[in-house]
């Protein structure tokens, strides 16, 4: 079976091309640079295609059984709508030209982002009720899953939707080490609160198991999350104590005080994205640089809070460090959390995947490639 | 005023040696860059003309040029240098100057070492203040005997690499081969001669992203270099001296940081806060950027001078320690995966 990667550079699709191609698969790549992890592999089938073109999509696509999607255009477009259309018109360009390719199976990862930030039982229950955030990558990935379930295609399309992907070089771990490296981290306080975490290499298992599978048996739509129960609390300490001896500090905020700071409306940041526009406005504002920004609701978080500290609405001091010390507010995102992205409820495994990395394990393997790095 | 001709017309050219070359008043008279684009983009950036365009070196007349500037992909340097030690032009050459030492090495080194011209290599960080002063303590024994050098290189590199690099036909290696020639550069510089005991990287087939090197040095000392691009590496360099433990960084080549050892800190991990003290070298030695010194070098020597800090000899041992490498070459296991 000839398996096509598109978006082989990413943070998943590299690992999962590295998979396949330590596994002998016959597989075929795409993505706008070969990527730093790929170029270690020689006579590589790797193609730089723009998805706008389809004709040359289509060529790509001749010999290939399945297509697995990670692309996301993550380039700054002019406005963020802009992004979402990119976004849409690449994946509808790929449908296409797999159709017309003969292409068997399709796969879309899609993410748990689609969803509403608080993840209840009730959301769960209504899974294409989508999440009303606006900001284009939630947006994207709404319109691109959407795009794939809805289409009557002779081809069979599924649709993952990964939770939070943590492992070696993957945002999420690097988020919770940086944070915890600096014994340092505030959540809400959100009552049975679940973090939907997978290893990535449970994820590319997954990807994996449903190339393979018999897609009769296999729903549509695929939860790509541990049923592990953890929460974001254990996410941070489990990957706090595999690089400091010192037991990592969390704290829960309660939800009243992200209520208050609900309140605190900045216009200006409140618009979310990844855009460097908003970036560089939050160093201007703080005089710090929020680089591990992973996604606008962590963003918007961080600057409602920062905000609220500057207006000195919070009694902050409550949850610094030991020492109850701070030198200047203004410098705080690097040891400072809150998290919206909370969840209380477990989407039920509709696949017979066997979860293989629980987080004390995936955790240990992310802290090998952590700790191989120096001078944070 | 020196005529030059430039050999590749890409990052490495339009970005690090021309605004030096620009400073110092030389002229680049001819381009050899057989992608037009990178030609016509350097001539209307930098709002220059009369500069000639060749498609490939043998096209070139070399009649009146003084120097040739190669900064092609590192694959043809040696069949380049070759070329032009027919053409009698001073010859500068990015590093490295070979990448397979076996093939040509020995024949080219003989044939360097009794050209009439002059050659170099841009092995430009053994000019930084910090390496200079560092090779005086060495020299001078200041804290005593070296024990134990560790090099840390690299950092996550953009996956917009430039194909020169990524494929290895064009690079002839990896990391080591690129970021890490001027780690092995700089202990020829500070040791004279080290041996190869082992070496492992992670490729498979492609090019190496991740590398660990360890040198035996004759006074029974290791010196050990890791390398990565899929790894913040720190980019410095740590002495453990008999008598203080040193670092340089090559971010900031004038700040050299000593850590002495006393009563307290000898035998235990030592705390860098605990007696540290920072160097600055900028006034001390040459006060000039270490791509600027290297190039006031390279035209002293053109002007009767001698090799002060650049060696051509070294240059040459780079490619054959990296050649040793290679054909040494363990697999470097990644225990958090690929």
């Amino acid at each position: 079976m000839k398996i096509a990667v598109i978006g082989s550079s990413g943070e998943i699709g590299s690992r999962l091309a590295i998979h396949l191609l330590n596994n002998k698969c016959d597989v075929k790549l795409l993505s706008r640079n070969i990527g730093i992890r790929l170029v270690r592999y020689a006579n590589l089938d790797y193609h730089s295609i723009d998805l706008a073109d389809k004709d040359k999509l289509k060529s790509f696509l001749q010999d290939v059984d399945c297509v697995i999607n990670c692309a996301i255009d993550k380039q700054e477009y002019g406005s963020e709508d802009e992004s979402v259309l990119k976004n849409k018109k690449a994946i509808q360009n790929l449908l296409e030209a797999a159709e017309e390719s003969g292409v068997k199976k399709f796969i879309e990862l899609s993410s748990i982002a689609v969803l509403p930030p608080l993840v209840t039982q009730n959301v769960l229950d209504n899974p294409f009720v989508y999440s009303s955030e606006s900001d284009w990558y939630t947006r994207a990935k709404i319109e691109n899953e959407k795009l794939a379930l809805q289409r009557d295609s002779t081809m069979e399309i599924k649709v993952i939707r990964a939770g939070i992907v943590y492992g070696p070089y993957l945002h999420w771990s690097k988020l919770a080490f940086t944070r915890t490296q600096n014994r340092m981290v505030v959540l809400t306080k959100v009552e049975n609160s679940v973090c939907h975490a997978i290893h990535v290499d449970d994820l590319v298992g997954l990807i994996n198991f449903v190339v393979d599978a018999d897609s009769e048996t296999l729903p549509n739509l695929i939860y790509g999350i541990n049923p592990e129960i953890i929460t974001w609390k254990d996410y941070f300490e489990f990957h706090g104590q595999q690089i400091t001896n010192e037991k990592s500090v969390t704290v829960m905020l309660p939800l009243e005080e992200i209520k208050l700071m609900n309140k605190i409306d900045g216009d200006e940041l409140r618009l979310p994205g990844f855009k460097r526009s908003l970036i560089d406005s939050f160093r201007k504002t703080y005089n710090a640089l929020p680089g591990f920004i992973v996604n606008s609701r962590l963003l918007k978080s961080w600057t409602y809070r920062l905000k609220a500290m500057n207006y000195g609405m919070l009694n902050y001091q409550n949850y610094l460090n030991p020492k109850r010390q701070i030198l200047n507010p203004r410098f705080y995102p690097n040891d400072f959390e809150i998290d919206l992205f909370q969840s209380n409820a477990m989407p039920k495994q509709n696949i017979a995947y066997q979860f293989k990395i629980n987080l004390k394990d995936g955790t240990k393997s992310a802290a090998k490639w952590w700790l191989k790095s120096v001078n944070r | 005023m020196k005529k030059i001709i430039v050999i590749g017309c890409g990052n490495i050219f339009t970005s690090f040696h021309y605004p030096i070359l620009k400073k110092l008043n030389h002229t680049i008279v001819g381009i050899v860059e057989p992608n037009l684009v990178n030609f016509q983009n350097f001539i209307s950036n930098e709002n220059l003309s009369n500069i000639n365009h060749y498609e490939s070196i043998d096209l070139v007349d070399f009649k009146g040029v003084d120097v040739a500037l190669i900064c092609s992909p590192s694959a043809f340097h040696g069949e380049m240098m070759k070329f032009l030690m027919a053409e009698d032009v001073a010859i500068f050459c990015e590093k490295p100057i070979l990448t397979n030492y076996k093939t040509i090495g020995e024949e080219l080194l003989l044939k360097a070492s009794n050209y009439s011209n002059t050659i170099q290599t841009g092995y430009y960080r053994r000019f930084s203040n910090a390496s200079i002063y560092i090779k005086s303590l060495i020299e001078k024994e200041t804290f005593g005997k070296v024990n134990y050098v560790n090099m840390k290189g690299g950092w996550p590199a953009k996956n917009d690499l430039p194909f020169s690099i990524t494929n290895k036909k064009m690079s002839g290696g990896g990391i080591t081969m690129d970021y890490g020639a001027h780690f092995i550069d700089h202990c020829l510089y500070w040791f004279k001669e080290v041996e190869l005991e082992s070496y492992a990287d992670d490729s498979k087939g492609g090019i190496e992203v991740n590398s660990q090197i360890i040198f035996k040095h004759q006074d029974n000392f290791s010196i050990q270099i890791d390398l990565s691009w899929t790894n913040f590496m720190g980019n410095f360099i740590q002495l453990n001296f008999e008598k203080a433990i040193i670092f340089i960084a090559f971010n900031n080549p004038n700040a050299v940081e000593i850590v002495e050892l006393n009563y307290q800190t000898q035998n235990m991990l030592v705390d860098r806060n605990i007696s540290k003290k920072t160097i600055d070298t900028k006034k001390m030695f040459v006060q000039k950027t270490s791509a600027e010194s290297q190039w006031i070098e390279f035209f002293d020597r053109m002007n009767g001078g001698y090799e002060n800090y650049s060696s051509l000899k070294d240059a040459f041992e780079v490619s054959n320690l990296i050649s040793k490498c290679y054909e040494n070459r363990t697999e470097l296991s990644l225990d958090w995966g690929y």
